[in-house]
C-alpha cells in the first residue's frame, strides 16, 4: 500500500508543484493520474521514491515513511519501486541486455560494479524478462538503435528486474505512435493482472486512463482535483480538470 | 523644437559637484566614488596605480620602463578630467585613454624586449647553419643509416612512450577527481559539495603551472631524465584533462543516470552504469588528443632536462652538429604531424 499524506512541494524557483495532496493507493490497483502538463503529476510520482525530496507531508510505501529513511531503507524501498519514463532514460551506448540488467543494482553487492560483475540468475532473469516484452532477440544490441516502442519495452522489463511490488509509469507513452501506446500499456496492464503488481501511471489523455486504469486522480495546479472511477469522469468533470476550452481526444 | 524635448539640449543632470569631484580624483577613483560610480571608480584606481607600478617595477638598469612614468601621470590627469565630467553629468567615452594605454604599454613592452630589426636583419645568415643541416639532414652514411638517424629514431620512440606514459599514469586521478568535481554528480549534501570544491581546485591548480615548470621541478627531485619529464607530464595533465573530463560528465543525459538511481542504485553503481557509458567515447577522444599535445611537449622537456629527444636536439645545437639537428627536427615534424592526424582521426570518429 502506497499513502500519501499533505504531501506538499515547493522547488528552489517558487513553483508550487504539489499542494497537501493526501491519497491512498491499494495494493493490486492500476491507478491513473491525469491532468496538464505542469499540475504535478511528475512531482507526485518522484515524492513516492524519493527522486523528489517533498518540502512536507509523509509518504509511506509498504508501512516505510520514505521521507524519514535512512539511505539503506531508501534504497530497498526503490528497489520494490519499478520506475518507467517518458523518454525510457536507458543509456543508449549499452546494450539492451546491460541495460536491463543494471534493473538488479539494487539487490547486486555495489563494489561488483567496478568489475561490472552480476550473478548468473541475473542474465537469465534479464533474458526471460526481454522475452516478455517480446525483444530477447535485441539483447545484444545497443539501446539507442531500438525504436521507441522497443526502448520503452526494455525499460519495463528493467523495472521487472527489480521484482518489484509497485510501477511507477511517468507518462510512459507520450513519446509514443497511438499503436505503438498500446503495445507498450497492455504490458503494463499484464504485470497488473497477471503478477498483482500494483501500477501508478501519469497519462495525459483521457481515453487511455479509461481504457486501462482501474482508478483515475486528476490533478491541477498541484492539487487533488478528482479520484474516483474512469467512467465517472463527464464532460462537467472533464472541463473542470483541463480548463473549460478541452475537448476530449480520442485515442483509439 | 524646444529645448525640452530634444535629450541632447537638456541639461545634463549632475551627480555631484565637478571641481569636488576633481580635486578628490588626486586619489584615482576617489571622484568617480563620490559621484556615485562605484565600479568605475575602482576600474580608475587599478588602472593608474597599476600602470605606474608596472613602469616603476621595471628597475632603474637598462631597460627600463621607469622613462615611460609620466604616461602614468598622463592617465591620472585623464582620470581627474573624467570625474570633473562625471559629475557634471557627462558619461565620457573611455576609449581614448584606453588607447593611450595600449599604445604607450606597446612601446615599453618594444623598449623592454629589446626588439632589434637590424640585429635581426644582420644576424639572420647565420641561421644558414641550421637551415643547411635542415636540407642536408644526416640520415645516410656508407650506404647504411646513419648512427644519428638511428640514434634519433630511438629517441622519437623513447618520446612518444614518454607522452603515452605521460599520459596513462595519471588516468586513474583524473577519473576520480573529475567525477568528484562534477557539479550534477555532487549536489547531494554539504560534504560532496565541499569535494566538488576541493577537486575542482586541484584541477585548477595543477592545470595552472606550465609542463616545462613542473619538469624542472621534477628533475630535482628524480634528476634529469624521461622519469622527470613523464611525472610533469603526467602532473600537469590531471588538470587539463580533469576539466575536459568534468564537463563532459557535466553535460550528459540526466535521464539514464535518474532511472538508475530509481531502481535502488548506489552513488558508485550510478557513475559506472549510468554515467561513464555516456562519456567514455569523449574520454577517448579526449586522452588520444592528450597524447597528441604531449608528444609536442616531451619533445620540449627534453631541453631543460626531461629526457627524450628534445634533450639530445639541445646538445646538437649546442656542440654545432647542425646537420644532426637537422635530422632531430625533421623526425620531431614527423611524429608531431603524424600524431596530429592519428588524434584528429579519433576525435572525428566519437565526437
Amino acid at each position: 500500500m502506497i499513502r500519501i499524506e499533505n504531501l506538499s512541494k515547493q522547488f528552489p524557483d517558487g513553483t508550487r508543484a504539489l499542494k497537501n495532496v493526501s491519497l491512498e493507493v491499494k495494493d493490486g490497483e492500476f491507478v491513473s493520474i491525469i491532468g496538464l502538463s505542469g499540475a504535478g503529476k511528475s512531482t507526485l510520482l518522484r515524492c513516492i521514491n524519493l527522486l523528489v525530496e517533498p518540502t512536507s507531508g509523509r509518504v509511506e510505501v509498504d508501512g516505510i515513511d520514505v521521507t524519514a529513511a535512512p539511505p539503506d531503507t531508501l534504497r530497498r524501498v526503490r528497489c520494490m519501486t519499478g520506475m518507467i519514463f517518458q523518454q525510457f532514460n536507458l543509456v543508449k551506448r549499452a546494450t539492451v541486455l546491460t541495460n536491463v540488467l543494471t534493473g538488479r543494482l539494487g539487490t547486486t553487492p555495489p563494489l561488483w560494479a567496478l568489475v561490472n560483475r552480476f550473478r548468473p540468475e541475473d542474465y537469465r532473469d534479464a533474458m526471460a524478462n526481454l522475452e516478455r516484452v517480446g525483444i530477447a532477440d535485441k539483447a545484444h544490441q545497443k539501446a539507442g538503435e531500438l525504436s521507441g516502442g522497443q526502448q520503452q519495452r526494455v525499460a519495463i522489463a528493467r523495472a521487472l528486474m527489480q521484482r518489484p511490488r509497485y510501477i511507477l509509469a511517468d507518462e510512459p507513452v507520450a513519446s509514443l505512435d497511438p499503436a505503438t501506446s498500446h503495445s507498450v500499456l497492455r504490458y503494463l496492464e499484464e504485470v497488473n493482472r497477471q503478477d498483482g503488481l500494483t501500477v501508478l501511471c501519469n497519462l495525459h489523455v483521457l481515453s487511455l486512463a479509461r481504457r486501462y486504469a482501474t482508478r483515475v486522480i486528476a490533478l491541477k495546479g498541484g492539487e487533488l482535483v478528482f479520484d474516483g472511477l474512469p467512467d465517472e469522469i463527464d464532460e462537467h468533470r472533464f472541463k473542470a480538470i483541463y480548463g473549460q476550452d478541452a475537448e476530449e481526444l480520442e485515442i483509439h | 523644437m524646444t529645448a525640452k524635448e530634444n535629450p541632447v539640449l537638456e541639461q545634463a543632470e549632475r551627480r555631484g559637484n565637478p571641481g569636488a569631484a576633481a580635486l578628490l580624483s588626486v586619489i584615482p577613483g576617489a571622484g568617480h566614488i563620490y559621484a556615485g560610480a562605484t565600479g568605475r571608480g575602482i576600474a580608475w584606481f587599478v588602472w593608474v596605480t597599476a600602470q605606474a607600478a608596472v613602469f616603476y617595477a621595471t628597475g632603474s638598469k637598462p631597460p627600463s620602463a621607469q622613462s615611460f612614468l609620466p604616461w602614468a601621470g598622463v592617465l591620472w590627469l585623464w582620470n581627474i578630467v573624467d570625474a570633473f565630467w562625471y559629475a557634471a553629468g557627462r558619461t565620457r567615452s573611455l576609449a581614448g585613454p584606453i588607447l593611450l594605454t595600449a599604445a604607450v604599454n606597446f612601446a615599453a613592452g618594444w623598449h623592454i624586449t629589446q626588439v632589434d630589426v637590424g640585429e635581426l636583419i644582420v644576424g639572420f645568415p647565420k641561421m644558414g647553419h641550421i637551415a643547411a643541416g635542415l636540407l642536408q639532414p644526416d640520415l645516410w652514411q656508407e650506404g647504411r643509416p646513419s648512427p644519428t638517424l638511428t640514434h634519433s629514431l630511438k629517441l622519437i620512440v623513447d618520446t612518444l612512450y614518454m607522452a603515452l606514459i605521460g599520459t596513462v599514469l595519471p588516468i586513474p586521478v583524473t577519473m576520480v577527481l573529475s567525477v568528484v568535481g562534477a557539479r550534477n554528480l555532487t549536489s547531494g549534501n554539504w560534504l560532496t559539495r565541499s569535494l566538488y570544491a576541493v577537486s575542482r581546485s586541484i584541477m585548477n591548480l595543477l592545470r595552472s603551472i606550465e609542463v616545462i615548470i613542473i619538469a624542472v621541478m621534477m628533475t630535482v627531485a628524480v634528476g634529469i631524465g624521461p622519469f622527470a619529464g613523464v611525472l610533469a607530464l603526467a602532473i600537469h595533465g590531471i588538470g587539463a584533462q580533469g576539466k575536459l573530463y568534468s564537463e563532459a560528465i557535466e553535460d550528459i543525459d540526466p535521464g539514464p543516470v535518474e532511472a538508475i538511481t530509481a531502481t535502488g542504485a548506489t552513488w558508485l553503481q550510478r557513475v559506472i552504469y549510468g554515467v561513464l557509458p555516456q562519456v567514455m567515447p569523449q574520454f577517448i577522444a579526449f586522452t588520444m588528443y592528450r597524447w597528441d599535445i604531449n608528444v609536442r611537449m616531451a619533445t620540449v622537456i627534453g631541453l631543460v632536462g626531461g629526457g627524450g629527444i628534445g634533450y639530445t636536439l639541445y646538445q646538437y645545437i649546442n656542440t654545432l652538429q647542425w646537420r644532426q639537428a637537422g635530422t632531430a627536427i625533421w623526425l620531431i615534424s614527423i611524429a608531431v604531424i603524424l600524431m596530429d592526424w592519428a588524434s584528429a582521426v579519433v576525435r572525428e570518429k566519437y565526437t
